[in-house]
C-alpha cells in the first residue's frame, strides 16, 4: 500500500502547491485507510468517464472496521495529515464523503487540466481541512472572479448567504446515483421474506442499471448508516431492514 | 479473573481497579434474575426507579398514575396488600404511597428513611417511609407541572433541582421548603436536571435539544453550553442534539456528562471544557418523548434503554458489548445496584426486571430430605 502512494508522490513532487500525499509512518497500518481503499476499488470510475473520483462515505467504513470510535479518530488524523479530503454533500445532515487527495488531483487533471484556479483551490483551500468556508475568509485567499470560476466548475457550492461549502465537480451526478442506488437496495431487502435477504443473493442479481455505483458499495452504505442490520448465518451474511431504512423508503 | 486476583495479590493492580474490571466483566454476563423477582403487581407503567445508596436493599418505584412502592430485595415475592377504599380516596397500603401523577422518585442520599417525589400536580413531597407520612410538601412553580427532580448527592445541604416546562430551574432547600435561587436563561422548557456526583456546585440541565452546565453559585447564566459541532464560538442556534434530550448522566468521577436524545445519539461531553468527545456509539433507537434514565456501573459500562432492549455500551470505545432483552414494551428507567452488582429496569409493560449474574438453582436431593 505504501508503494502505491509513494509513486505518484514522486512524480508530482515538483509542483509547489501540492499537499502532502506521502502517508506518515504512524498511519501506514491504518485500518480505516485500508478500508477506504478497498471500497474505492469497487467505485465505477469509468462509468463517469473518470470525471468523478472514487468517493467513499464515512459510514461505509463502519461496516468494515468494527469500532466506530477508531474510525472517527483515524479519519481525523488522516484529514489533518492531508491524505484525505472530507466533504458534506447534503445527502444527510450527518453523512460525509471522503476522497483520497491523490484522486482529487487526478480528476482535476482530467476535468480541468492546467487550470491555475483549480490548482490554487487544491493547494490552499483543501489543506485547511474545512467542510465549509465563510465568504470573507475565502476572499482573503482567492479573488472574486476566481471564486465565481470555482463555483462554475463545481468546487464551491453556495450553502447560505455567507458560507460556501466545499465540493468536487459533478457531485450532483454522484448524489443522484447514490440515492437511487440506496433506495433500490433497501426496497429489495424489504421485499424479501421477513424483510431480510442474504447478501450473496443480492450480489448475484444484475442491478447495474439502477444501482450504478455497484451493489457491494451500496450494501456497505446501507449497513453502515444503520438503515439495515447485518447478522451472520450459516449461509453467509443476512441483511435485514431497520426502522430507519423503512423511513428512508417512505420519503 | 483469577489472573486479576493474582495481580492484586502481588500489588500490580489496585483493589479499586480490580473491582472496576470485575464489574465490567459482570456487565456482559447479566441475565434475568431467577431469585429476586418482584411480582407483577404494578397497575401502571413504571416511570421511575431508584435504589437506596446505603444498603442497596430497597428499590423505590414510581408507577403511573399515582403509586410509589418500595420493594425489598430480601423479600422479593412478598405480596402487596390490595388497596382499600376510604370514601372516595384509595388509602395507601403497606409499602405503598400515593402521590397524584407522580413522575420521579429518589431516595434521600445516604438514608433509607426518607424519599422525595415530584409529580405533574406541581408538588415536590418529602416522605417519611417508616411512618408513611409526608414531612414536607412544596409547590416550587406556580401553575406548572414538574417533570423531573434530582437531589444533589454530593452536597451537605439537601438541595433539590426541579425541572418544569416554565423557564428557569428552581433550586429548593428541603430544610426550609423554599427555593433560595432559580437558574435563569435555561433556553426553553427544562426536561431533565442532574447534579454532579462529585461536585456540590455543578448541575446540568437539558431543555429541548440544548444541554447546559451550571455553577449553582452563578444562577444568572450557564457555565457551558454543549455544542454538537464543537465550534469555539457557538452560534445562538447551536444545539447539543438534533432532537429532544431525554436523559443526562454524569460519569462517576464527574468529568464526563453523557446525554441521550431522540436523534438516536449518545453524546459524551467533557465537563471542564464542554468539548464533545469523539466516542461514537452508533445509532441507538430512541423515540420515547418522556425522560428516561440510564445507568452506569462502577467501571466503564453504560446501560441505555432503547425501545424494549437495554443496550450495554463501553464508555471508552462506544462499542455495544451486550443487549438485555426481557421487557415486552418500552423501557423507561434503568438503575444499577452496585451493592449486589445487579441491574433493575422498569418500563411500560408494568414490570420491574432484575438482572444479575448470580443465578443459583435450588438443588434438592432425596438424601438430604431423608436425613431431615
Amino acid at each position: 500500500m505504501s508503494k502505491r502512494h509513494h509513486e505518484p508522490g514522486a512524480e508530482n513532487s515538483n509542483e509547489a502547491d501540492e499537499p502532502l500525499i506521502k502517508i506518515p509512518k504512524s498511519l501506514s497500518s491504518c485500518k480505516t485507510l485500508e478500508a477506504l481503499i478497498s471500497i474505492g476499488k469497487d467505485f465505477p470510475i469509468l462509468r463517469f468517464s473518470n470525471k468523478i473520483p472514487a468517493v467513499v462515505m464515512i459510514h461505509q467504513v463502519y461496516d468494515l472496521v468494527p469500532s466506530r470510535t477508531i474510525v472517527d479518530r483515524e479519519m481525523n488524523s488522516l484529514r489533518s495529515n492531508g491524505v484525505i479530503c472530507v466533504f458534506q454533500l447534503g445527502i444527510d445532515l450527518q453523512s460525509r464523503a471522503v476522497i483520497l487527495a491523490e484522486d482529487m488531483l487526478k480528476t482535476a487533471n482530467v476535468c480541468y487540466p492546467g487550470n491555475k484556479t483549480v490548482a490554487k483551490y487544491l493547494g490552499k483551500i483543501i489543506p485547511l481541512g474545512l467542510i465549509e468556508i465563510e465568504k470573507t475568509r475565502l476572499e482573503s485567499i482567492v479573488s472574486k472572479t476566481e471564486a465565481k470560476e470555482l463555483m462554475h466548475f463545481g468546487y464551491l457550492v453556495l450553502k447560505d448567504a455567507k458560507t460556501y461549502s466545499l465540493s468536487f465537480p459533478n457531485a450532483g451526478n454522484f448524489i443522484r446515483a447514490f440515492t437511487k442506488g440506496r433506495k433500490t437496495v433497501l426496497a429489495l431487502i424489504k421485499k424479501g421474506k421477513y424483510n431480510q435477504v442474504l447478501e450473496r443473493e443480492l450480489l448475484g442479481r444484475p442491478l447495474e442499471k439502477t444501482v450504478v455505483l455497484g451493489t457491494k458499495y451500496q450494501i456497505h452504505d446501507v449497513v453502515g448508516a444503520d438503515l439495515a442490520q447485518s447478522f451472520d448465518t450459516t449461509s453467509g451474511r443476512m441483511l435485514k431492514i431497520s426502522q430507519n431504512g423503512v423511513k428512508v423508503l417512505k420519503k | 479473573m483469577i489472573r486479576d486476583l493474582h495481580d492484586q495479590g502481588l500489588g500490580l493492580m489496585s483493589p479499586g481497579r480490580l473491582r472496576r474490571v470485575a464489574s465490567d466483566r459482570l456487565a456482559v454476563k447479566l441475565r434475568l434474575s431467577r431469585q429476586t423477582r418482584f411480582l407483577r403487581n404494578h397497575r401502571g407503567a413504571i416511570l421511575s426507579l431508584d435504589v437506596d445508596g446505603l444498603s442497596g436493599r430497597f428499590v423505590l418505584a414510581a408507577s403511573s398514575p399515582s403509586t410509589i412502592r418500595i420493594h425489598d430485595l430480601q423479600k422479593p415475592d412478598s405480596e402487596i396488600l390490595p388497596p382499600q377504599f376510604h370514601g372516595n380516596r384509595i388509602a395507601p397500603t403497606a409499602f405503598e404511597l400515593f402521590h397524584e401523577c407522580v413522575c420521579c422518585v429518589q431516595w434521600y442520599p445516604g438514608s433509607v428513611k426518607i424519599i422525595t417525589s415530584s409529580g405533574k400536580d406541581g408538588s415536590l413531597r418529602m416522605w417519611d417511609v417508616c411512618k408513611r407520612v409526608v414531612c414536607c410538601e412544596v409547590k416550587p412553580v406556580r401553575e406548572n407541572r414538574l417533570t423531573q427532580h434530582h437531589q444533589s448527592p454530593a452536597s451537605k445541604i439537601p438541595l433539590v433541582a426541579v425541572a418544569s416546562p416554565s423557564a428557569g430551574i428552581p433550586i429548593l432547600d428541603l430544610r426550609f421548603g423554599k427555593s433560595p435561587m432559580r437558574l435563569k436563561n435555561t433556553l426553553g422548557p427544562v426536561t431533565y436536571v442532574q447534579w454532579s456526583p462529585t461536585d456540590e456546585h455543578t448541575i446540568a440541565s437539558a431543555a429541548e435539544s440544548v444541554v447546559l452546565l451550571w455553577d449553582v453559585r452563578v444562577p444568572s447564566k450557564p457555565l457551558l453550553r454543549m455544542d454538537m459541532s464543537n465550534s469555539r464560538t457557538p452560534a445562538t442556534t447551536s444545539t447539543s442534539h438534533m432532537g429532544l434530550v431525554n436523559c443526562l448522566e454524569f460519569s462517576l468521577d464527574g468529568r464526563t456528562l453523557i446525554s441521550y436524545g431522540t436523534d438516536n445519539a449518545i453524546r459524551m461531553w467533557d465537563t471542564q471544557s464542554g468539548v464533545l468527545s469523539d466516542v461514537n456509539c452508533g445509532s441507538v433507537d430512541n423515540y420515547v418523548r418522556v425522560s428516561v434514565r440510564m445507568a452506569l456501573n462502577r467501571g466503564r459500562r453504560m446501560f441505555v434503554p432503547s425501545r424494549h432492549h437495554i443496550r450495554v455500551f463501553d464508555l471508552d470505545t462506544g462499542e455495544r458489548v451486550h443487549n438485555l432483552k426481557g421487557h415486552m414494551s418500552d423501557v423507561y428507567c434503568v438503575r444499577y445496584n452496585p451493592h449486589f452488582e445487579m441491574l433493575h429496569s422498569g418500563g411500560r409493560d408494568r414490570n420491574i426486571i432484575n438482572w444479575t449474574m448470580q443465578n443459583y438453582k435450588k438443588v434438592c436431593t432425596k438424601a438430604a430430605e431423608d436425613s431431615d
